[in-house]
């Protein structure tokens, strides 16, 4: 159980630096903010500009 | 339809299962104990349920798709960077009560946890700020940088807690644990989707689905460990030429008002010459035997 739930823990923990390198690396080509789409929410992401329906009703 | 089942479901979901895991907690009684992690769900809760009536009034065509997208926008970005702060405020709270059992290390680890924070929060606030950012997009970078900074430190603690649990007497079936493991998934997927899928151009897309899915996921789990009864904190034990018992004396005395002992420089070849000068030449700069033939004994 104990040895389980560490090696859960590990592979999370790679997993998220593995990431974290790749959005780093994607980072020094363009401005952050096209390259984060990250939530604080299970709501969707509103990534398009203010002004468009970006997918509601019209 | 496609709008009731991608957008307003979920976040109906979210918002129920938030109010379930408020329950969760209040019922345990453990609002009080653990005030910041209460206050971060009550927050989402709220924030979701405007969004959820904002999406819905779309839904009924009762308001237009560009107004509602601006106050989803708006409601959404504010609340991202409010609850990433949370969030942190967690963070704090959690390692508070997983160090507990080692004052010294407590006291100690508070200060770098604060620095850790700082330093995070100016390096999202200086690489949001590019030549060609401006007003809202600023803001936008910046909270997504402090994001990907707090999913960092989010997976550094579960992992210290993961590796430390024998140490410090959490087991993994308590709060602290749960707590934070809700966190790592969360976080987990926010730098996978972020690294994987870039640019979105609409709001119904698979990245979003899997993050909501991962979300609910982790609201269960923290409603979860709030439902079973926490098991008793062992007893942390540990021979008392531990190093880390040291630690925790060394850490416990840093920063201790107590009483101080002045320590003297050990000698070195220039302390020595100055004084033997100071010697001979005497205060006044002259040689001392020339001095003492002028003064009141010769004469």
């Amino acid at each position: 159980m104990k040895i389980a739930v560490r090696a859960l823990v590990l592979g999370m923990l790679i997993t998220g630096f593995a990431a974290d390198h790749m959005l780093a690396s994607k980072s020094v080509a363009t401005t952050p903010n096209t390259t984060m789409v990250a939530s604080n929410s299970a709501s969707p992401v509103p990534m398009c500009e203010p002004g468009s329906t970006c997918g509601l009703n019209k | 339809m496609s709008l009731w089942l991608h957008i307003v479901l979920p976040i109906f979901l979210e918002t129920s299962f938030l109010s379930a895991a408020l329950y969760c907690v209040y019922r345990a009684e453990k609002n009080r104990i653990y005030p910041a992690f209460w206050q971060f769900l009550l927050f989402s809760a709220v924030s979701q349920a405007i969004q959820l009536v904002d999406l819905s009034l779309n839904g009924l065509h009762l308001l237009s798709g560009v107004h509602a997208y601006y106050v989803d926008y708006y409601v959404y970005w504010v609340s991202f960077g409010i609850s990433t702060v949370l969030i942190l405020r967690v963070l704090h709270e959690m390692f508070r009560h997983a160090v507990r059992s080692i004052p010294g290390v407590q006291k100690l680890g508070e200060p770098i946890f604060f620095w850790a924070v700082t330093v995070s929060v100016i390096l999202a606030f200086a690489s949001g700020i590019t030549p060609h950012a401006t007003g809202m997009s600023i803001v936008l970078a910046s909270a997504q940088v402090l994001m990907r900074s707090q999913s960092v430190l989010t997976l550094c603690m579960l992992t210290f807690l993961a590796f430390a649990s024998n140490t410090l007497g959490v087991p993994f079936r308590s709060r602290i644990f749960g707590v934070t493991f809700g966190l790592g998934m969360i976080a987990v997927s926010n730098l996978v989707i972020s690294a994987f899928f870039g640019t979105q151009t609409t709001l119904f897309n698979t990245p979003n689905l899997v993050h909501q899915g991962v979300y609910l996921a982790a609201i269960t789990v923290w409603a979860g460990y709030f439902v079973q009864p926490e098991p008793a904190r062992r007893l942390v034990t540990m021979p008392v030429t531990s190093p880390l018992m040291r630690w925790n004396d060394v850490a416990q005395t840093l920063g201790n008002p107590a009483g101080q002992v002045a320590v003297s420089y050990p000698p070195s070849f220039m302390t020595d010459v100055f004084d033997l000068v100071e010697n001979v030449m005497g205060p006044n700069g002259r040689p001392q035997r020339a001095t003492s033939s002028t003064g009141p004994i010769a004469s």
